[in-house]
């Protein structure tokens, strides 16, 4: 193949120290992330399971990224299959193929990979000799939209139930079972979800009127958790990269979940209960990943790095361990006092700020249960600016349940009193030119959230408030960005939708749908073709509120989040009442006595 | 104290930009636990710059690269450390303490390359000769440079053969003045009527050493002798 007409030839070379050669294995395992090879190296779970797999004798998981526009006509026209980095496997030759769905805009992607790999595309057109297709990811709390393409779906964490799989897969074909038996079988683990076992059937009014499953497989699937984090496995010795990717640095995940229960947070909920990462657990493997790649930046991940109970210990022992080696260890951001934090550890330098206040009133900030208040950020930005910081990045949501003109404004006026602050820190302490980037994406109501019944705004009226909102912070220093709504309205669409739309998303692939997460590759009107080709009204997803009792696409998944619990979550919303963080008191979302230990697993 | 490393890459390695290679030995580096100086300030780096970048897609078994360690450092087993923390597609050829302050950048002088045509036959090969051969004589030749600006090569070539299929040319790597050898291979493929593929690997770099020109190797001649 000729690579001089290709951007980046290095996404598509493999070779990276760490990559892991195996002479053969009785079960290959394609490790798919549906995004360009930067993103896709940059997402810890590809790591992750990278090294769960390889570590089963029996095994060999190699990986596959979604090749860029150049490559993929290139491998059409030349007549070939995408291929795996580590031994240039066509897709099709796997036994099993997974897919990570880390957001909604990337299933166009998982149809070009699907394709490109020779894989047929639909699950029912599948035979015996076709790899298992497996989902796994964020996008699995409703997997429905995207259920036609897939043989079974990993709802929640994934590293021990790929290894039941895997062990499954061996025994099956050790005794000859066929594929639909072992799908059945797979159907029993915990946490796997196989929709051809759970069918649905429509109301005129165009909602779900039952899902039925059929026999031999439980009701609802279960979501999985790892009930013993501190000790499940965690990525060792992760490939290295030769070109830059996203997130280049040593990731070390210290927590999972999140006890702050913001009301819009697909991913706070979805990943409860919150279990932390011992510190020494997470000093050794900083240890083997430092002394296997040589990055020379730490990062720690979690939903909210703040509320870790150990985080000074923890970012002090990095820094004591690693500073010799002239390793960074990055600060955790978005909590407000971390930069209260920071000072104290006298280790970093003084930029910039970063607040995540999501809404522009304390009102709306208490309908979306996000505990930050003005004094909170006011206070800190003072104390930033004191020190010679001057960069402060602030992100907002629009389109929120029950906002008003008066919430955009408090956008504004949160603004203004920033730039307040730092001019009344005397000329001569505060820092060189101010500078405030107000970020503001559209609201998308999410499966699994106390939001997930409401209606998300329509896209004229987000419009407008972005067109407001950069008319008002016409300011000098201010910078106002903003998403694009007919990507967040699509979003939406996935976000909650059912099986209908498996047909639509294939028709805008076919007519060359790809990349939707890219800007410049994203055509609103090629889906709005693929609907109307279909006859699906969009809006029946996105703009329509639903009532609290209608069954909704994914209700055969079970969360583990209680829905009596949404429910008064959702109501709490309305009311403008705030809930307490479960640090401070349980709100019973329906992990309390089954695997949370915050107040010792106790109300 | 003043280290330089001469390596080769080939494979997966060739497709790497000038700036991930900086990144690839700034880390192999750190894997190795080579005894190295680092820049002062918040982002602190290792002292560390490569003699002639090389484009993406090119081999090489003879570029270089220099570093700063702690003075007494032993070098002696920088070489099978680095060797051992790098996959098979980067290796280090040798390592050698140099003198004096000038950058191995300022002494560029030409690089030698063979760039491998994959002809579908003989008379392919015959075209390539003749046409490398009219290249030579000439007293100029107008190509098309990799903006397609076009840019007299003759000068800029110090010296052509033809082997086989394979070209080898010691073309001119100076600040003043530099010749991409895909250039050169654009012209001759043209000129040829060839249609053809190839693949480029750098062979050697050579600086103005002593009064003369030689491989940067030579460097570690000239500080063994105390000059």
């Amino acid at each position: 193949m000729k690579w001089n007409d290709i951007e980046k030839p290095a996404r598509y070379m493999g070779g990276e120290l760490n990559s892991i050669y195996k002479e053969d294995a009785k079960l290959r395992f394609a490790l798919c992330f549906p995004d360009v090879y930067e993103v896709g190296m940059s997402n810890l779970a590809i790591h992750i399971l990278y090294e769960v797999l390889n570590s089963m004798e029996d095994v060999y998981a190699q990986r596959a990224f979604c090749p860029w526009v150049d490559m993929a006509a290139k491998l059409r026209q030349e007549e070939k299959a995408l291929t795996t980095l580590e031994c240039g496997q066509p897709l099709h030759g796997f036994d099993m193929v997974g897919f990570n769905l880390s957001y909604e805009m990337c299933y166009s992607n998982v149809l070009l990979m699907l394709d490109l790999g020779r894989i047929p595309m639909l699950a029912a057109d599948r035979g015996e000799n076709d790899p298992i297709v497996i989902g796994g990811g964020a996008c699995t709390v409703n997997p429905e939209p995207i259920a036609d393409f897939f043989d079974l779906f990993v709802v929640g964490e994934g590293e021990e139930v790929i290894v039941e799989l895997c062990e499954l897969y061996l025994n099956c074909e050790k005794t000859g079972e066929s594929r639909k038996e072992f799908l059945r079988l797979a159907a029993n683990i915990q946490g796997v979800y196989v929709p051809f076992f759970y069918q649905e059937s429509y109301a005129e009014s165009g909602e779900i009127a039952s899902v039925c499953a059929l026999e031999g497989v439980p009701e609802k699937v279960k979501r999985r958790f790892v009930e013993d984090f501190d000790g499940a496995r965690a990525m060792h010795r992760p490939v290295l990269p030769y070109i830059g990717t996203v997130h280049d640095r040593c990731t070390l995940e210290i927590m999972r979940g999140c006890a702050n229960g913001c009301r819009f947070c697909q991913a706070g909920y979805m990943t409860r209960p919150v279990r932390e990462r011992s510190v020494e657990r997470v000093m050794a493997q900083a240890e083997s990943v430092i002394s296997a790649t040589g990055y020379d930046e730490i990062s720690l991940c979690s939903l909210s790095s703040g509320d870790y109970s150990h985080i000074s210990e923890l970012m002090q022992a990095l820094m004591d361990r690693f500073e010799k080696q002239r390793v960074s260890v990055a600060l955790p951001s978005l909590r407000v006092d971390s930069f209260r934090f920071a000072e104290k550890l006298q280790q970093v330098r003084r930029t910039g700020v970063t607040f995540a206040p999501e809404a522009g009133t304390q009102r709306l900030r208490d309908v979306i249960n996000k505990n930050i208040t003005d004094e909170d950020i006011l206070g800190t930005v003072y104390n930033a600016f004191a020190s010679g910081a001057s960069t402060v990045k602030l992100y907002f949501m629009i389109g929120l349940p029950t906002e008003t003109m008066e919430d955009i404004d408090g956008i504004v006026e949160l603004v203004r009193a920033i730039r307040e602050e730092y001019y009344r820190v005397p000329k001569p302490e505060r820092g060189g030119s101010l500078s405030i980037t107000v970020s503001a994406s559209c609201f998308v109501p999410k499966a699994g959230t106390p939001f997930q019944w409401e209606a998300q705004e329509g896209i004229d009226s987000l419009r407008e408030k972005q067109w407001y909102l950069k008319d008002k912070l016409r300011m000098k220093g201010v910078r106002f960005q903003y998403h694009d709504a007919y990507l967040s309205f699509l979003e939406a669409v996935f976000a909650r939708g059912d099986r209908r739309l498996s047909a639509v998303l294939r028709a805008a692939y076919e007519d060359g749908a790809v990349f939707d997460a890219w800007q410049d590759h994203f055509s609103f009107e090629r889906y709005q073709k693929a609907f109307e080709g279909c006859g699906i009204d969009p809006a029946f997803y996105t703009t329509r509120k639903r009532s609290f009792n209608e069954i909704l696409p994914y209700s055969h998944i079970d969360s583990l989040i209680s829905g009596e619990y949404l429910v008064r979550e959702c109501e709490k919303a309305y009311s403008a009442q705030a809930t307490p963080s479960c640090s401070q008191k349980c709100a019973a979302c329906g992990l309390q006595g089954a695997g949370c230990h915050m107040h010792g697993g106790e109300e | 104290m003043r280290v330089v490393l001469k390596y080769m890459r080939k494979g997966a390695a060739n497709y790497i930009s000038h700036l991930d290679m900086q990144r690839a030995f700034g880390r192999a580096v750190r894997r190795a636990g080579i005894d190295v100086v680092y820049s002062q300030g918040f982002n602190p780096h290792i002292l560390m710059s490569f003699a002639s970048p090389l484009s993406v897609g090119y081999a090489t078994n003879g570029d270089y690269l220099e570093m700063r360690m702690q003075d007494g450092a032993d070098i002696s087993t920088v070489k099978s450390d680095l060797n051992a923390v790098f996959t098979s597609d980067i290796q280090i050829l040798d390592v050698f303490e140099v003198t004096g302050n000038k950058k191995l950048m300022s002494l560029n002088d030409s690089a030698a390359y063979s760039i491998s045509f994959t002809v579908e036959n003989e008379a392919d090969c015959v075209k390539i000769k003749d046409t490398v051969q009219k290249i030579s004589q000439s007293e100029s030749y107008i190509a098309n440079d990799r903006r397609g600006k076009p840019v007299d090569i003759v000068p800029l070539i110090r010296q052509l053969s033809v082997d086989g299929s394979v070209l080898y040319a010691l073309l001119k790597n100076t600040n003043d003045g530099a010749l991409n050898p895909a250039v050169l291979a654009e012209a001759v493929l043209s000129e040829a009527g060839v249609a053809a593929d190839y693949e480029i690997c750098r062979l050697e770099c050579y600086g103005k050493i002593g009064g003369g020109v030689l491989p940067f190797t030579a460097l570690k001649e000239k500080a063994a002798a105390g000059c």
